[in-house]
């Protein structure tokens, strides 16, 4: 197989050369609309080509085109105009307003279709929807935009990785996003920090086999093409500048908590803490009670310190954006130059993403030849705020400031004497490190101690093109996603955490993290193709593509214990690693300051050829199919190749059998099937490239010797993820254009699934063997609609919405033992689990029943159905709910009037679930003494005959348990965005040097409906447990865009 | 060099089609060794056995102490170990499952050692050295087994009941059915007399496997069965062999400064998981502390008073009553674990000599003991049945060997009910008491493991 592509590529070369080249010339003309006015950015394409312009700014193109070519005119909103080529070297082009949705051109894998002909589910999201939103992150801006992608961002740190999910999730182990591409250069999905969001051009979201086989093993999660902006030929000099600045602030937080009396007398209740004569004395000094005994009422109702811990943790911060952009072209050459800063501070103290980017797209054309290259480099800095753990599920670490919010006390005052900030709380050494010390170790922290990433990240391709004739064409493409990444924690010797860094006994304290990774992915590729019509109406098209892939990530770290005060952060503070010290005066020398040290290379390979071949009939009618080989480094030498292949097709009534009258504009059908592969079987871009091996590694030594020991049993005949993908679908344009949409149905079905198959831990600890075991299935429905309401010449509304329905099924997990009940459950012992005939993520919990009105213990449902006071894991049953929502979507509306215009976009997901481990760390009786409640707690049980959903006060912790007590549904409404904005009217325009001015306020996330329990109701979908994570801002901004 | 042919590949070889690039896709693991060269030489088949040293980890101090009435919840306590302390076992528990990966971990990796000391090449003259190891391999095989014997084992006396799987081959995916106890037992004792016949009879150093290792193993499993004569005999051994501590030793033990009645520590080195972060964080701060009910066990004049107590930072009329075993010297909470005594030889041949209705003998027996803990002639215990000697050596157990992994075993051993004061359950009405029959006295089968293999049977009650 492989030899015989190989020649058919040299068969095909030499063809090549020998075929006479047609005779072209230059056409030339303007393009204007209804009104006459000039249209710029109109795309002027040869079809079935690569060879496209744009119109500049006074709507003029200049294109080089062979006689009896067919050129295409297309723009967003109008109709598609095909003009042949005739002896004449200028057409001039009236384009016509309302023309259907289907006829827009699109970005798709390798190369742009025109929307009629494509067989297959893509949706675009446009620059206008995405380039003024305040999101630091733009895939954040593509949320509830298009439908069946799901973005949900669980971490509200500026910048923070969001998690992107398209139909559903097809993987239980394995990399579940969407493969992301920039101008043809595959990217890190995980991290766009470092990306300029108002460079994009558009993004194309390619969701069915038919779209997406041609990515082959990459191509399970869907693809997402993102365009950047370039310049336009012939057009002259344009200047744009954006700026915008405004706020971030908190989220309503859905819970109350006790006061400082209402928890005093708790305590005093639960004999336990402060209250009841408890804790250390320095809290019980704020009470003026160091010397202990329970609170006398009195002593309580004299208590006037209630501090709301989110007043002094969380602040209001600053967002800053500038962006400047220059765009130009001559009749050979265009440049789009674009220069961006964003400074946006997070709701926590110390969290900030500050960010600088450079992008420079540029392009040179002849008649034969194209060239086109982008280069981005964007440099970034975060601020981390102190423990807010990985962006999964939060952290419970005291000095993660949003865990203060729930445990600190309302009776420790946040001031000193003097009104300052007390930053330090209980100054002894034991305490000072100490839970009741938390809020203070949080401010500590965050003033203190530093956590910082600095990235630059470079983005870089190269397209060039060669027309052999009108019909052949040959290309090569290069591109380079290059991540190098520094961190660096520090914890002085004054924070606490500094002051406890190393041993108690050693002289100097303070620690030094510091970390360089560096990440260099690269991709190259040449291809060959073939367009040509057959007696006008047979098109046909065949692309034949090889490509190779190569990715390398390095890095090293130290970490270094005892820092000279005073020198902290750099070298020469440290304490070096010889010195010693004796400070129990045993004549032996103790070691306090040896640092360790870190180092890593991982590399990862990947070889493929691939072809694409399509065919219509006067765009009435087509098809297409596509294969591709891949041969991935991740799998030993026997499993390395994957074949996935697909075909669609697609059928317009309205140009065969309908009539394309006013009723019914535009009908096609589509459909596709095919598969595509998953080789990230274990996620991470780095992750699971051992797999098959059975390895050994040198650590876990025994008394200051090295060791050995197996570290992992591998399996050989490991092989990527399979998705075989159904999608039927139909476009339409109806009233007039007026309501124009898509509707898709599809199936999904995920097999061989890499997990862990269940293995004896006699092994050595090896409790799962990696496999590929099980098969999973996505079924769907996805709609979207914009319906113009009104447009009347200075009045404008439209409508949109968009929407999916995602049922995810595990249908089979062999290899693992179904339990005495018949449950098939991949890991019991988790809340959420995978099990045969449940969706991703199911919880599987005891049911909880409420509280024994008699003893006030907690009364459990068993498995059938009775009520019990014993918690039994046996009394686990599916709770039909899980963490992945299933129905999910938006709706936005868009009206101008006049100057005036109004854009609304809402989100919402529902069927979704998260056990609220928040809210029942702070409704745990057993917590009451060392942290803050809800008043939830006041209403506990307390004598025989109370009804009450609150157990009693000694009943003990249940909130670890795996019930369904903090089992909330997490759907919920949200206004995402909301954008209020004036254009400048032309009467001021004209005594201006400005070409236009736009101003415009708008807000992010302001509201919210919800009935869950907490700060934020969005989360990362695979957290399904949530422990004080850190909740999405509101942002307000001000804006405004200038062109020059 | 390789970098640059493959950019080289990059920009030349797709554009030609070739498949030069394909052998680029053999990359193979960087960061460990490959199973087919982990094993080359001699010194591999020592670090093989550092590893299984290493494997001995703190789960059964944890277990002993906080599963028991030895502890209470600490003053800083923010929900560490409470689910354990307030006496919640089942097949999910972490200390449960830990307590059996880290002992068949460690019968993994000797017996691993044992087959490839039959593979590689033994350079002449360092056969004995390759025995030395594989004696000490065969030592911890049978310390691992009976470990896992001791919390899995529903009846030790029971020759023909359920105990644990007993593994002498490499496991990787085979799965195994649980042994009864005496098939248990036979391949402890056998797996000794190989260790016997290997060992260096020289070698003293009480960190690592020794003759007398394996003398003080004996007494314990011994103990555990029944054999009493038998235990008395290994016990009186080793205590002719080892001095008893003074209290200025004692004290000296703790701090790792003295070995005086040590037969085997495990070494806890910089880097290792510290014994007493099992109850305190970093800086100290306690989220366990030791029971008024131990405390008021404790006698002032006692040198364990202050081994056990940090009277510096305890404050008990406040109820604070910090744990100062394994204090640490040089770095904070940092000292090799005890795990075999000459002291525990003293209660184990006391309780011998009581189970021979040798009443007086293991009065003094146990005096000897507590002289040395006074510093002082102290009066000699008071009992005139077994009954009443086994409880008098249970609290004497309890003190001396508080801390070390023994409480929990002790009254499991020994039929007790567990019995927290209130001051200690922290007012719970769920966290105070289990009976000696309650299932909770035999630990639960990991979770994981009844999942991946059919033939595990669990313990009963669970």
């Amino acid at each position: 197989m492989k030899k015989r592509l190989q020649g058919l590529l040299t068969l095909l070369l030499v063809l090549v050369v020998q075929i006479g080249f047609a005779q072209e010339k230059t056409v030339t003309g303007t393009v204007v609309d209804e009104d006459g006015l000039p249209m710029p950015g109109v795309n002027v394409i040869e079809k079935n080509t690569n060879n496209g312009t744009q119109t500049d700014f006074d709507g003029n193109y200049s294109i080089s085109i062979a006689e009896g070519e067919v050129l295409v005119f297309s723009y967003v909103g109008f109709r598609l105009q095909e003009i042949t080529v005739g002896a004449s070297s200028r057409i001039d082009v009236n384009l016509e307003v309302d023309a259907g949705a289907l006829e827009e051109v699109v970005v798709v894998a390798y190369g742009t279709a025109n929307r009629e002909t494509i067989t297959s589910s893509v949706s675009t999201v446009s620059a206008e929807e995405i380039e003024s939103r305040p999101t630091a992150s733009f895939a954040q801006a593509l949320q509830s935009r298009a439908p069946g992608l799901n973005i949900s961002t669980g971490n509200g740190q500026p910048g923070g990785n969001s998690t992107i999910l398209l139909r559903g999730i097809n993987s239980i182990n394995g990399n579940v996003e969407p493969l992301f591409v920039i101008d043809g250069v595959p990217v890190d999905e995980d991290n766009f920090r470092s990306i300029n969001q108002n460079d994009i051009e558009s993004v194309s979201i390619l969701k069915d086999a038919s779209a997406t086989a041609i990515y082959g093993n990459r191509a399970t999660g869907g693809v997402i093409l993102v365009t950047t902006k370039r310049g336009k030929v012939n057009e002259k000099l344009q200047i744009r500048y954006s700026g915008r600045t405004g706020f971030t602030f908190k989220p309503d937080p859905n819970f109350e908590l006790t006061s400082s009396q209402q928890l005093l007398r708790l305590e005093r209740e639960a004999g336990s803490g402060p209250g009841a004569g408890g804790g250390n004395a320095y809290v019980r000094g704020f009470l003026g009670n160091a010397d202990g005994g329970a609170l006398t009422d009195e002593q309580i109702s004299q208590v006037t310190t209630n501090t709301d811990w989110t007043d002094v943790l969380l602040k209001v911060g600053n967002t800053t954006s500038h962006d400047l952009s220059f765009s130009a072209g001559s009749e050979k050459v265009s440049a789009f130059t674009s220069l961006g800063y964003l400074e946006q501070e997070g709701l926590a103290l110390r969290s900030k993403l500050q960010r600088m980017n450079v992008r420079n797209n540029l392009t040179y054309r002849t008649d034969k030849f194209n060239l086109a290259t982008n280069v981005s480099v964007g440099f970034s800095r975060s601020d981390i705020a102190g423990g807010i753990g990985t962006g999964t599920g939060g952290s419970g670490a005291l000095d993660n400031p949003f865990i203060v919010p729930f445990v600190g006390k309302p009776y420790l005052s946040p001031y000193n004497e003097d009104g300052s900030l007390n930053r330090i709380g209980n100054p002894a050494f034991s305490d000072a490190d100490g839970f009741l010390n938390t809020p203070y170790i949080a401010l500590n922290v965050a003033e203190f101690d530093t956590n910082k990433e600095t990235e630059i990240r470079a983005i870089g391709g190269l397209n060039a093109n060669y027309d052999f004739t009108s019909k052949i064409s040959a290309g090569i493409n290069f591109g380079v996603d290059f991540q190098e990444e520094t961190v660096k924690f520090l914890q002085p010797n004054s924070s606490i955490r500094g002051s406890h860094a190393n041993d108690p006994n050693a002289e100097f304290q303070g620690f030094q993290f510091e970390a360089l990774n560096r990440d260099t992915r690269m991709n190259s590729s040449v291809q060959l193709s073939y367009d040509d019509t057959f007696a006008e109406v047979h098109n046909v098209s065949v692309l034949g593509v090889s490509e190779f892939i190569y990715a390398e990530a390095s890095g090293f770290s130290y970490n270094q214990t005892g820092l000279v005060p005073g020198l902290e952060g750099v070298g020469a503070g440290f304490v070096a690693g010889t010195t010693t010290e004796d400070p129990n005066e045993d004549g032996v020398d103790d070691y306090f300051y040896i640092p360790s040290l870190g180092s890593y290379k991982q590399n990862v390979g990947q070889f493929s050829y691939f072809g694409k071949a399509t065919y219509d009939y006067d765009r009435i009618a087509g098809f297409d199919v596509t294969v591709r080989r891949d041969a991935s480094s991740r799998f030993n030498e026997d499993n390395r190749w994957g074949t996935f292949w697909a075909v669609g097709a697609f059928y317009n009534l309205t140009k065969s059998i309908l009539d394309g009258s006013n009723f019914v504009n535009d009908l096609k059908l589509r459909g596709s099937y095919g598969t595509t592969g998953n080789d990230r079987v274990a996620s991470g871009y780095y992750s699971g490239l051992v797999i098959p091996f059975d390895l050994f590694n040198t650590g876990g030594g025994y008394n200051g010797s090295v060791g050995l020991a197996p570290s992992l049993i591998g399996n050989p005949n490991l092989k990527w993820e399979e998705t075989s993908k159904a999608n039927i679908g139909i476009d339409f344009a109806l009233f007039n254009n007026n309501l124009t949409g898509s509707l898709d149905v599809y199936r999904n079905e995920t097999t061989d699934l890499f997990i862990g198959r269940p293995n004896t831990s006699l092994s050595g600890g090896f409790t799962s063997i990696s496999d590929n075991l099980g098969t999973l299935e996505n079924k769907g429905i996805e709609a979207q609609f914009t319906y113009n309401l009104v447009d009347s010449g200075d009045f404008y509304w439209s409508v949109g919405a968009n929407g999916s329905y995602n049922q995810n099924e595990i249908t089979d997990l062999p290899g693992t033992e179904a339990n005495q009940y018949g449950e098939v459950i991949l890991d019991g012992s988790q809340r959420a689990v995978e099990a045969v005939g449940e969706a991703f993520n199911t919880y599987y919990a005891v049911r909880w029943a409420g509280v024994n009105p008699a003893n006030g213990r907690p009364l459990y449902l068993d498995r059938d159905g009775n009520i019990t006071e014993e918690y039994s894991l046996d009394n686990r049953v599916f709770t039909g709910k899980s963490s992945i929502p299933t129905y999910q979507g938006g709706f936005n509306t868009s009206m101008n009037y006049k100057g005036f215009s109004l854009d609304a976009l809402f989100s919402f997901a529902a069927d979704v679930y998260r056990y609220n481990g928040t809210l029942g760390v702070a409704e745990d009786p057993g917590l009451i003494g060392i942290a803050n409640v809800t008043q939830n707690l006041l209403d506990a049980w307390r004598e025989p005959g109370d009804i009450t959903a609150i157990p009693s006060l000694s009943s003990g912790s249940t909130r670890n348990l795996l019930t369904d007590r903090y089992l909330e549904d997490a759907s919920y409404l949200r206004l995402k965005n909301i954008s209020l904005g004036y254009q400048l009217g032309d009467k001021i325009m004209d005594r201006t040097p400005l070409e236009s001015v736009r101003i415009y306020v708008q807000g992010e996330n302001l509201f919210t409906w919800t009935e869950w329990r907490g700060f934020d109701p969005e989360f990362d979908p695979f957290a399904t447990n949530d422990f004080f994570t850190y909740p999405n801002s509101r942002i307000v901004t001000f804006g405004v865009d200038v062109k020059l | 060099m390789k970098n640059k042919f493959l950019i080289g590949c990059l920009a030349i070889a797709t554009l030609f089609g070739t498949q030069s690039c394909e052998d680029n896709l053999d990359i193979q693991p960087n960061s460990s060794l490959i199973a087919a060269t982990a094993f080359q030489s001699v010194e591999d088949l020592q670090n093989a056995l550092n590893s299984a040293y290493a494997n001995y980890d703190n789960n059964t101090i944890l277990l002993n102490s906080i599963f028991t009435d030895n502890t209470k919840v600490g003053v800083d306590n923010g929900g560490q170990q409470l689910t354990l302390h307030r006496l919640v076992l089942d097949p999910t528990t972490g200390v449960a499952g830990g307590i059996w990966i880290s002992r068949y971990s460690m019968i993994n990796k000797v017996n691993r050692i044992m087959e490839a000391a039959e593979q590689i090449e033994i350079p002449e003259g360092r056969e004995d050295e390759v025995d030395n190891i594989l004696g000490q391999a065969y030592a911890l095989r049978a310390f691992a087994h009976f470990e896992l014997f001791q919390y899995y084992t529903p009846d030790y006396q029971d020759p023909s009941g359920l105990s644990v799987p007993a593994v002498e081959t490499v496991v990787t995916v085979e799965n195994l059915p649980r042994n009864t106890v005496s098939e248990v037992y036979a391949l402890m004792n056998s797996d000794l007399d190989m260790a016997s016949s290997l060992l260096d009879s020289g070698s003293n150093d009480v960190k690592y496997v020794t003759p007398d290792f394996i003398t003080a193993l004996r007494a314990r499993m011994a103990l555990f069965a029944g054999e009493y004569a038998q235990a008395k005999g290994f016990a009186e051994t080793l205590i002719n062999k080892y001095p008893l501590a003074d209290q200025a030793e004692y004290v000296d033990m703790y701090l790792d400064l003295d070995d005086t009645e040590v037969i085997f520590e495990a070494a806890r080195v910089l880097g290792d998981a510290r014994p007493g972060f099992i109850w305190h964080f970093s800086g100290g701060g306690p989220f366990i502390e030791m029971s008024n009910s131990l405390f008021n066990e404790l006698d002032t004049d006692d040198v364990r008073y202050g081994v056990l107590l940090n009277a510096d930072d305890s404050d008990p009329a406040a109820n604070l009553h910090l744990i100062n075993k394994y204090p640490g010297t040089a770095v904070e909470f940092l000292a090799d674990i005890k795990v075999f005594r000459v002291s525990e030889m003293y209660l184990i041949k006391a309780e011998a000599e009581m189970r021979g209705s040798m009443l007086e003998e293991s009065k003094a027996t146990l005096k000897t003991l507590r002289d040395a803990r006074f510093g002082m002639d102290t009066a000699a215990p008071d009992y005139s049945t077994l009954n009443g000697g086994l409880d008098f050596l249970l609290e004497e157990r309890r003190i001396e060997l508080a801390f070390e992994g023994h409480r929990y075993l002790d009254l499991k051993r020994l039929n007790r009910d567990l019995v927290r004061s209130q001051a200690d359950c922290g007012n719970l009405d769920n966290a105070c008491e289990i009976s000696s029959s309650d299932r909770r006295f035999t630990l639960p089968i990991p979770l994981f493991e009844m999942n991946a293999n059919p033939l595990m049977v669990q313990n009963p009650g669970y």
